[in-house]
């Protein structure tokens, strides 16, 4: 326990825990409830080179097709979110910050809506991912727009400006879901996306991700030692030579990237981006590098935990990730704004 | 003193908000008008589909002025093309049953509460209908709605007769009871239907025994697809998108090898008019397609709403061996 009222661990003994969390995690997530996993066969029927899914159990195609999918995009879209998190609170300087505050969910959001609306959804199942990334790109170049049409612009006008481009696609999104949408099936199924959702994902489409979060990882990792000159403030940054407005712009791509990778997987999820960050630094403190890597940890941890909360505290119905979040999230947010109302 | 003020504005306020409307009316409540050139909007798609057959029986189709604009849409509304463009549709716009002039408005408890408001806010004579979760319910709709319109009951009898035909015959031969199968409706979002809605009553009337409701389930619930896939009820009742083998989720596939399936499209048994019996003599017909009642409800001579519009409006699929 340090000054500050933290708990600070070194890296590799967090490391160790959060690994050993994380598989146990994973190992309950993929096989609670499944009938047979004692026996042999069942994971060898599976994987079995040219095994025909036809010739499968209802139980082995319950793990092969639903819970593995089920279970990496949790795992990848709890660290796309986590990551964001810790880059949004770095680049804003400010604990309340997440990356919906500069508009990304609502972006994505009001896009899905639209595709439901023109029907182009049910073309494909990899509509959806798609859509939702272009609209949390569309969140980014309408902020690039403000910040790069200015010749300096402060981080509380690009909050505001954020908070802005936010109300108007979440408008947009309410339009289309209450108005424009015709059918009830259709909005039942745009609202189960609104709400996080992760049951449903192809094999395909999760692991086409995997190198994408990857890649956004290292990227983050890389900007780890300007996060941490960036969290000395403005004026020492400059004085040690960064270029603060680029450095940023770059930041907020990687952000709005992360965050979209985590919408087309995941759905809305809101508060995980700003509680996970918080629960890291406490364990491992600020330095960025360490802190990066067990946000997302700690993320993918997280969600899979409130997923598997969905799926089993009353079967067969399913409570979406983006209520239990919002149960979570708001008390924690509350504790938040308490806690550091003296140095407001 | 502010907050006394403040207070003080309110009350007022609240007092008129919550007074009892002399214009404002239940089905249990609903006193003796007198008839009159009326000019009378509905507003939700139920209300919609029994004002048109209601109105029409009685040769006063002109008085309808407004209808939900739901009833264009080819997959919801058992009156899609039927009601002419010069009856305005509203819904979209909260404020268009203003620039109506209604005499009469009817409304669903689940309208949206700008309409809900607007209706109170105008005076006029309103009816608001607040039960659609059986086919009783949806009974005693047709008639509160015609008496409320001061309408004989005749035309209301002429939509519920085959009810009455329906519900004496229901549980003989082919009823649930004694066949034993059961069916399981999933939407594309993953929910099904438990006890208490229509859409149980209809699986019921159709001498089914609805899955949902066996296994506990009550009201509308989204369902993990893992419970989807080791559910195994007789029938399966699937949105008919599905049909098209391209928009099937491929997690999914065993729900689709199974050997009994009815696609439906959302007016199929989603309906909370009288056309809900429509609806499940589509049903019956395709689980039993001998049914002696089926075949006896569907005889034109004695079907009077049904012979404007017969069953080939249904476009349940099925799919079985």
């Amino acid at each position: 326990m340090n000054r500050q009222g933290r708990c600070t661990l070194s890296p590799g003994y967090f490391f160790i825990v959060c690994t050993l969390l994380l598989v146990i995690v994973i190992a309950v997530h993929t096989l609670w409830g499944l009938e047979g996993i004692s026996q042999t066969e069942f994971f060898s029927d599976i994987f079995m080179p040219g095994s025909p899914t036809k010739h499968l159990s209802i139980e082995q195609f319950i793990f092969k097709d639903i819970r593995i999918p089920r279970t990496i995009a949790g795992l990848i879209a709890g660290f796309a979110f986590s990551i964001a998190g810790v880059l949004c609170q770095g680049v804003f300087q400010n604990d309340l910050a997440s990356p919906s505050v500069l508009g990304i969910s609502s972006g994505a959001a009001f896009f899905v809506i639209l595709a439901y609306v023109f029907n182009f959804i049910s073309r494909s199942w990899f509509f959806l991912p798609f859509v939702a990334f272009l609209g949390a790109l569309s969140s980014l170049l309408s902020l690039s727009y403000f910040f790069l049409s200015r010749g300096r612009v402060s981080m509380k006008e690009l909050l505001l400006v954020g908070f802005a481009i936010s109300t108007i696609f979440s408008a947009g999104a309410s339009l289309g879901l209450r108005h424009l949408i015709p059918s009830p099936i259709k909005a039942g199924e745009a609202l189960s996306w609104l709400l996080g959702d992760i049951s449903i994902r192809p094999l395909p489409m999760v692991v086409a991700y995997l190198p994408i979060v990857i890649l956004l990882l290292i990227a983050a990792i890389s900007f780890s030692r300007s996060m941490d000159t960036l969290s000395l403030g403005d004026d020492v940054a400059q004085s040690l030579g960064f270029e603060i407005k680029g450095l940023r712009i770059k930041l907020i791509a990687l952000i709005c990237l992360l965050e979209a990778t985590g919408l087309s997987l995941a759905g809305v999820v809101p508060f995980i981006g700003l509680i996970v960050p918080h629960i890291a630094r406490s364990f491992i403190g600020p330095k960025h590098r360490n802190l990066i890597f067990a946000s997302g940890m700690l993320g993918s941890i997280l969600l899979l935990c409130a997923d598997l909360v969905g799926r089993t505290v009353n079967p067969p119905q399913q409570i979406e990730l983006g209520v239990i979040f919002s149960f979570i999230g708001a008390p924690f947010f509350i504790y938040l704004v308490l806690r550091n109302r003296r140095t407001w | 003193m502010l907050t006394v003020v403040v207070v003080g504005s309110f009350v007022p306020l609240l007092l008129l908000a919550t007074r009892s409307s002399e214009t404002f009316f239940t089905p249990e409540h609903i006193p003796e008008f007198p008839s009159s050139t009326r000019r009378i909007v509905s507003t939700s798609l139920a209300t919609d589909e029994i004002l048109w057959d209601l109105l029409r029986y009685h040769k006063i189709s002109h008085e309808l002025v407004g209808v939900s604009y739901l009833v264009d849409e080819e997959s919801m509304s058992n009156i899609a093309g039927l009601v002419p463009a010069s009856i305005q549709r509203v819904g979209h716009d909260p404020e268009d049953l203003t620039t109506l002039k209604p005499t009469h408005i009817i409304l669903a408890s689940f309208n949206n509460t700008k309409l809900l408001s607007i209706a109170k806010s105008l005076g006029v004579k309103t009816l608001m209908l607040d039960r659609f979760d059986s086919l009783e319910d949806i009974k005693s709709n047709i008639f509160a709605v015609s008496r409320f319109l001061n309408l004989d009951a005749h035309g209301a009898e002429s939509l519920t007769q085959d009810f009455n035909a329906f519900r004496k015959k229901q549980y003989s031969p082919y009823s649930a009871e004694k066949t034993g199968s059961s069916a399981l409706l999933v939407n594309p979002d993953f929910s099904t239907t438990g006890g208490g809605t229509v859409v149980d009553e209809v699986i019921r009337a159709s001498g089914l025994i609805n899955f949902g409701d066996q296994v506990g389930l009550t009201g509308w619930q989204k369902v993990s697809p893992e419970f989807l896939l080791k559910a195994t009820p007789d029938f399966l009742l699937l949105h008919k998108s599905w049909q098209n083998i391209q928009q099937r989720p491929k997690w999914l596939a065993p729900l689709f090898a199974r050997k009994k399936i009815i696609y439906y499209q959302e007016r199929d048994i989603f309906s909370a008019s009288h056309y809900v019996l429509s609806a499940i003599l589509g049903l019956r017909s395709r689980v039993k397609p001998v049914d002696p009642i089926v075949r006896e409800l569907f005889d034109p001579l004695r079907l009077d709403f049904l012979k404007a519009h017969p069953l080939g409006q249904l476009e349940l699929e099925t799919l079985y061996e």
